[in-house]
């Protein structure tokens, strides 16, 4: 109830200002013609993924709007908030017209309130179809906007204190040798192999979202799935284990202690250098790196791919790949549908946009899009350019994807203390997918 | 003005109230788009429907102020007291009522009626977001019956209620009892038994998932490790808050018990184990009603402090063993994009449980209580 009278009051509120705000604007010129004309009367409200990017949207918002007077109004869901936040604003009158379908699950829910964005302005300075989503009907109903990549991170000043050097570490092999090595020494060199894989909420997902990336993508590969398939057969899941047994063997913190260890004492074990190997992303460049948080040297880092002991994996890249998709909102008003797009243009080919989008995302596919300076982003390069293949985010077909990653990370932990076997893991991974699939497209 | 004389125009109201209350919810439910409707009506129906929801709320309001109006009318003549019986003080009253009335009625009919009606035309239905809906009829609530995570879920609720309405209130009524002897700064005990109360649930979740975890990492298990612990911990967690609210409200009733009736115990010779079982605890029966009820509906509808400690881990394929009705039903809205009906349907079926179950309780112990 106080919810809902929260959000009755929050609507008045919006509706006030926007009755107050609504009347300027419109007859501004645009001062340095690199905006596209808006149309009459429309507006633009986004509901944003991600909050650490909510300040740079706020301002290129604000931007937008001195330079073409068209509002524009973001508002950025709560981490981890996004499902139940995005379902209470499409109900609204004034719903979203840009939003979030991330994974060919968010499709499914949400894929017949999105426009087709085939051949639209925007769609054509993409440089690739790689990042989109489709529906069954082949629409374009999300367009990448970013993509990411996640590896294992390496310190490779601690690597060398540590006697071993990156040209040593080809496949699970030598990745193993080189961490069971280190873990046996970590006394006498003060520091250990990998950080704590922590499976508390905020640290679990790199495990039941993006390591287990590997099994799903051979798995994949090996049977050219192409579209979310209704079951797994976990043909790589004794791969998952080989890798999961040694982030929970060669680390400081082992055991049940690992039931509430948490991504950010993982991150401080890395920048504080008392860990050599952290699987992690792209995005925690800007964590590493920065001056107030661990100011590491950006020359010290890179990004290896997840080996996890499958046949030609020397030949193996980053997994790269995203989340990040906009979708526009089919049911908005066509005045409002015509100011999203017209945003959306400027964002990927303005001077403002493409800098807020190469500083916040990294590289994006567009024809505009500006190089960001974030090293892991070289390293993946360096994967392509040597001829590695990619390693895909086939993870986005997890079904029912809170559900089926909770139960994942249920049975890890029971295994990871050593009161549960890894059959369980198997199970939740194989026969989940297969129910939750089921349970998504039940009549 | 007579009753006689006034029917007509209190069914007059009750009919147009009944009207624009009708055509209200109807356009709120979004029900116009779906209609055969043709011509003008629908041009009228399809542009309320549009309308944006303030429309909706006022006409819904009106129609229910009529009826309320309409209502008033019998029970005005019953007033007693002979200030009030006054024309001078009943007159504007009688009229202005509605103007008094309207700030609480509204906020009742937007935080509690509307929702309420709404949720439960939305379990009859399939949905994504809530204007967007299907009929589906009772599909919805034969979905939920054969969900073994709900059963598991209503057993596990009942249980809990069970030990955790023994253990808040025999001990409440323990501590109350040892702080109304008069003892040396008992003042000193009451405040901090009552504290507890005051945090937030999700943050005494929190706080006591680290106390705890804090403590079973020596043994090398984690509260997420066995549904034993998530059930004793949370049993733990609630006794820990509630003992002090409960406290408070049995140190009242026992503070009231009359004097004169302890001491004519006391003459007669009874012991004080026959005084507190004959005596006091009849005595107090009241609060006896008042506590077990309040402790019985916040277990039963506990949720805040069981997706904190828990979330309802561990699992045991797809059941989460320790998910009280609340968390069950959270889940299901935005486990899949087809369980959001079925989740609407637990919702009704747990208000239903909830009300029937308090209710047989507060009527059985009303019975127990005496008169003074």
């Amino acid at each position: 109830m106080k919810k809902l009278v929260a959000i009755l009051l929050v609507l008045s509120l919006v509706f006030a200002f926007a009755a107050c705000t609504g009347k300027q604007g419109n007859e501004e010129t645009d001062p340095a013609g690199t905006a596209t004309p808006a149309a009459d009367g429309g507006k633009v409200y986004y509901l944003n993924f991600k909050p650490e990017a909510d300040q740079a949207w706020q301002d290129l918002a604000k931007t937008y709007t001195e330079l073409t007077g068209v509002e524009v109004k973001v508002v950025t869901a709560a981490s981890g908030e996004y499902d139940n936040t995005l379902t209470a604003e499409m109900d609204k009158d004034a719903a979203p017209t840009m939003f979030q379908i991330g994974n060919q699950g968010a499709v499914e829910t949400w894929g017949e309130y999105a426009l087709d964005l085939t051949g639209s302005d925007f769609a054509n300075e993409l440089t690739t179809n790689d990042f989109n989503l489709y529906d069954d009907e082949g629409r374009l109903v999300s367009v990448g906007y970013c993509y990411e990549a996640f590896g294992i991170i390496v310190n490779k000043a601690l690597l060398e204190e540590a006697g071993h050097t990156l040209d040593e570490i080809k496949d699970f092999d030598t990745l193993k040798a080189v961490a069971d090595d280190i873990h046996a020494r970590a006394e006498e060199l003060g520091f250990d192999a990998f950080t704590s894989a922590g499976l508390d909420g905020s640290s679990s997902w790199r495990f039941s979202g993006h390591l287990i990336n590997m099994p799903l993508y051979y798995e994949f590969r090996d049977d050219g799935v192409k579209e979310q398939p209704a079951e797994i057969k976990g043909t790589y899941m004794d791969n998952y284990k080989a890798i999961w047994d040694l982030y929970i063997t060669d680390a400081a913190t082992t055991g049940a202690a690992l039931a509430t260890a948490t991504g950010d004492q993982a991150e401080a074990e890395f920048g504080e250098g008392k860990a050599v190997f952290y699987q992690n992303g792209t995005w925690e460049y800007a964590n590493l790196t920065a001056a107030d948080k661990f100011a590491m040297d950006p020359a010290n880092l890179t990004m290896i791919p997840i080996y996890c002991g499958v046949e030609g994996e020397d030949k193996a890249g980053l997994c790269c790949g995203t989340e990040n998709c906009w979708a526009v909102n089919a049911n908005a008003k066509q005045e409002d549908i015509d100011a999203t797009l017209a945003f959306l243009k400027w964002v990927v080919t303005s001077d403002e946009g493409t800098t807020m989008m190469a500083e916040q995302f990294g590289p994006c596919p567009f024809k505009s899009a500006k190089t960001p300076e974030n090293v892991f982003f070289a390293a993946a390069n360096d994967y392509t350019a040597a001829g590695n293949y990619v390693v895909t985010w086939a993870f986005n077909w997890e079904p029912a994807v809170d559900d089926y990653r909770a139960a994942i990370v249920d049975a890890m932990t029971k295994y990871t203390a050593g009161q549960g076997d890894w059959d369980a893991v198997v199970a939740a991974a194989v026969d989940g997918w297969a129910t939750l699939y089921a349970k998504d497209h039940a009549a | 003005m007579t009753s006689k004389k006034m029917l007509p125009v209190r069914i007059v109201l009750y009919v147009c109230g009944g009207c624009l209350l009708l055509i209200g919810l109807l356009a709120a439910l979004n029900i116009y788009s779906r209609m055969p409707l043709t011509g003008a009506l629908q041009t009228w129906a399809l542009k309320l429907e549009g309308a944006g929801s303030w429309w909706r709320a006022a006409v819904m309001l009106a129609g229910l102020t009529m009826i309320a109006v309409g209502l008033n009318d019998v029970d005005s003549k019953n007033t007693g007291g002979n200030a009030l019986n006054s024309k001078l003080v009943r007159r504007p009253i009688k009229r202005m009522f509605p103007l008094f009335l309207l700030p609480t009625f509204a906020a009742f009919c937007i935080g509690f009626l509307y929702p309420f009606v709404k949720g439960l035309f939305l379990s009859f239905t399939k949905f994504k977001i809530t204007r967007d809906w299907e009929w589906s009829g009772l599909a919805n609530y034969k979905s939920i019956f054969s969900d073994a995570g709900f059963t598991h879920a209503f057993w596990y609720t009942a249980a809990f209620t069970l030990v955790s309405l023994i253990v808040i209130n025999v001990f409440a009524f323990a501590v109350a009892y040892a702080l109304t002897r008069g003892m040396r700064g008992s003042n000193v005990f009451r405040t901090v038994f009552f504290m507890p109360n005051l945090i937030g649930g999700i943050v005494l979740g929190y706080i006591w998932s680290t106390i705890f975890e804090g403590i079973l990492i020596h043994y090398d298990t984690s509260l997420v490790l066995e549904s034993k612990f998530g059930f004793w911990g949370l049993i733990i967690l609630m006794a820990w808050q509630q003992i002090g609210y409960m406290m408070i409200i049995y140190i009242a009733g026992i503070q009231a018990v009359p004097e004169d009736i302890i001491e004519a115990a006391k003459i007669d010779g009874a012991s004080a184990w026959k005084t507190l079982w004959h005596v006091t605890i009849p005595n107090v029966m009241p609060s006896i009603t008042i506590c077990t009820f309040l402790t019985l509906t916040n277990s039963f509808k506990l949720f805040d402090q069981n997706i904190a400690l828990t979330g309802g881990r561990p699992f045991d394929g797809d059941i989460h063993t320790t998910e009280m009705l609340a968390l069950n039903i959270y889940r299901a809205l935005y486990e899949t994009k087809t369980s959001r009906g079925p989740g609407q349907a637990k919702a009704v079926v747990f208000f239903i449980l909830v009300a029937t179950i308090s209710i047989i309780q507060l009527s059985a112990t009303r019975k127990k209580e005496v008169q003074q």
